[in-house]
């Protein structure tokens, strides 16, 4: 391999890294939050509002249920709106937030749900206001699936981000396509998907043993 | 110290459900309160409207003076730091250590670390946990679990504690530890405490007053002593007898021919019932003595209830039945319980 493809390689790992980071980072300030309210705002929760928890949950549902790869495209005005542009590493990063949000906070809702209502109840008991309970019950014993929550949506971003490629957003996916596919350079191919193997390898491996250490169950 | 009034709970749904009804119930302070009922009784409602967890449909909930479905909700959650509560399930929390879960609800007050430890330190000693404090609840037994329960309702210093089946979970050894450290408890602190249970040793054991509830309602109400002793209710009567028998077992009765007359070769077959201080007459060598029978028994047993002794004895009067009668006229004179069950053949 020619020292060019080793450094268009490298910038693509960079690229590739650099839209997962940041749209990991938004969506965990947004999907968890989310997550949080669709659980409290159901029906005989702590926070209960059935008519806010049927609106977000239609929009979750509307908006998962739109394949990344039109989503994409679909949201370009907007997309242009937010970063400036429509191509390159920054503006993928809109739609990977735009679909992650809604991913996140669905695991987010149902590793909560799992939490015994009596712990909920019994926090009740000891005068706990509803802020009191998301902050020192929900989130703290939901934390370690909250981790795995977070692992599963890295993994799928790394992989929408490679999509991302077709619509001239960068990375991995890029060079995977323009080189490999287009021009056909096998090896090229093969070293892209070497080095997702290995960032998602390590990205899962991270995770479950910090979910294992922050796991006291 | 808490009043129930008129308490009724509904909910509404495709079927309606009338959990509570009209419900009316004194707790006085510093008395240990049981309730007993079947599952499905509505006990567990009934404790969930002392602290409203469950808010009633109607009715008034008064604890220390204050009706408690007047307040507001941020008032309500002050006043939630005076009741304590524990559960069947524990409901402790994972993620925290022990000490951690009994310094929750004094976070939760906004208390300082060294407040906490000043607090916590003596309550974990009391509930004999100060070595396992920083291992968490999977790490612990099922009756370490719960002694954390109740360490963290005492965290608050609340002046009632709801048992909600807080030993139904447990096996027996543990239960009896348990019981025990809750009677302790409201010796030392004087803290009035309000259990469910559908287990009636559990009454047995620590309760100075239980109410028998059903379907809803308050069937009976009344000392633990004189509830066991004169159950009014069928559903009472069976609760009882699931810790206390006074019955013949069939075999038992149907080998001694049981006849409702009393015709001639038969003999009284009487069960006694002592309470209290009765029990030290000497009923049977007075019977043998001045009436020259011969007293043959059949069962016998002797409970302590709340430090009173309740004994049962049921014996047949052998011998010549004017003597038996005499025996029988002479045991009514006794401050003891007695009822012929029937006439049996007699053996002389």
């Amino acid at each position: 391999m020619s020292e060019q493809i080793i450094n268009l390689l490298i910038t693509g790992t960079l690229d590739t890294l650099q839209m997962t980071i940041i749209s990991t980072v938004m969506a965990m300030l947004l999907g968890i939050p989310l997550g949080v309210v669709l659980v409290v705002t159901s029906k005989g929760h702590i926070l209960e509002n059935v008519a806010l928890n049927k609106v977000l949950g239609a929009v979750v549902n509307a908006t998962r249920s739109i394949p990344f790869i039109i989503l994409m495209v679909a949201i370009i005005p907007f997309t242009r709106m937010v970063a400036g542009t429509s191509i390159g590493t920054t503006a993928a990063c809109v739609p990977l937030t735009i679909a992650a949000i809604p991913f996140l906070a669905r695991l987010v809702e149902t590793s909560i749900k799992d939490i015994n209502f009596g712990v909920i109840e019994a926090a009740q008991s000891m005068g706990a206001s509803p802020l009191q309970i998301i902050w020192k019950v929900l989130l703290p014993e939901a934390l370690p699936t909250i981790i795995d929550n977070v692992t599963v949506l890295i993994v799928n971003l790394i992989s929408y981000s490679a999509m991302a490629g077709a619509i001239g957003g960068g990375g991995l996916g890029d060079i995977a396509i323009r080189y490999g596919y287009q021009r056909f350079q096998a090896d090229v191919m093969i070293a892209t998907i070497i080095i997702l193997i290995i960032l998602v390898q390590l990205v899962q491996m991270i995770g479950d043993a910090w979910s294992k250490a922050m796991n006291k169950k | 110290m808490i009043q129930l009034q008129h308490i009724s709970k509904v909910y509404e749904g495709a079927t309606r459900v009338e959990a509570l009804k009209d419900i009316n119930l004194e707790v006085k302070e510093g008395e240990i309160f049981g309730i007993i009922g079947q599952s499905g009784a509505g006990k567990s409602t009934l404790i969930r409207c002392i602290n409203m967890l469950e808010a009633p449909t109607s009715g008034s909930v008064i604890v220390n003076g204050t009706d408690l479905t007047t307040l507001s909700k941020s008032a309500l959650r002050k006043a939630r730091k005076d009741i304590g509560m524990i559960f069947q399930h524990f409901n402790l929390l994972s993620s925290r250590t022990v000490y951690d879960n009994v310094a929750f609800p004094l976070e939760l007050q906004g208390l300082s670390k060294s407040e906490i430890k000043e607090r916590i330190t003596p309550i974990l000693d009391i509930v004999g946990l100060t070595e396992r404090m920083n291992n968490y609840p999977s790490q612990l037994s099922g009756g370490q679990k719960q002694r954390v329960g109740i360490a963290r309702a005492l965290a608050s210093n609340p002046k009632v504690l709801l048992c909600d089946e807080a030993t139904s979970a447990l096996d027996p050894q543990t239960t009896e530890s348990i019981l025990k450290l809750l009677k302790d408890i409201n010796e030392k602190m004087g803290l009035t405490i309000v259990l469910i249970t559908h287990e009636m040793h559990v009454i047995r054991e620590i309760c100075d007053r239980v109410a028998v509830i059903e379907g809803g309602i308050i069937l009976e109400e009344g000392s633990t002593v004189e509830v066991f002793t004169h159950p009014r209710e069928n559903t009472t009567k069976e609760f009882i007898s699931s810790v206390v028998s006074d019955n013949l077992p069939p075999e038992a009765l149907e080998h001694l021919e049981l006849h409702d007359q009393w015709i001639a070769g038969t003999a009284p077959l009487v069960r006694l019932k002592f309470t209290g201080q009765s029990t030290d007459e000497p009923v049977v060598a007075g019977l043998v003595r001045r009436f020259n029978l011969d007293v043959s028994i059949l069962f016998g047993g002797i409970d302590y209830i709340q430090n009173t002794c309740v004994g049962r004895l049921i014996v047949i009067l052998n011998g010549d039945p004017e003597n038996a009668q005499e025996g029988l006229d002479y045991i009514k004179t006794l401050p003891i319980e007695s009822e012929v069950i029937g006439y049996v053949r007699a053996n002389n």
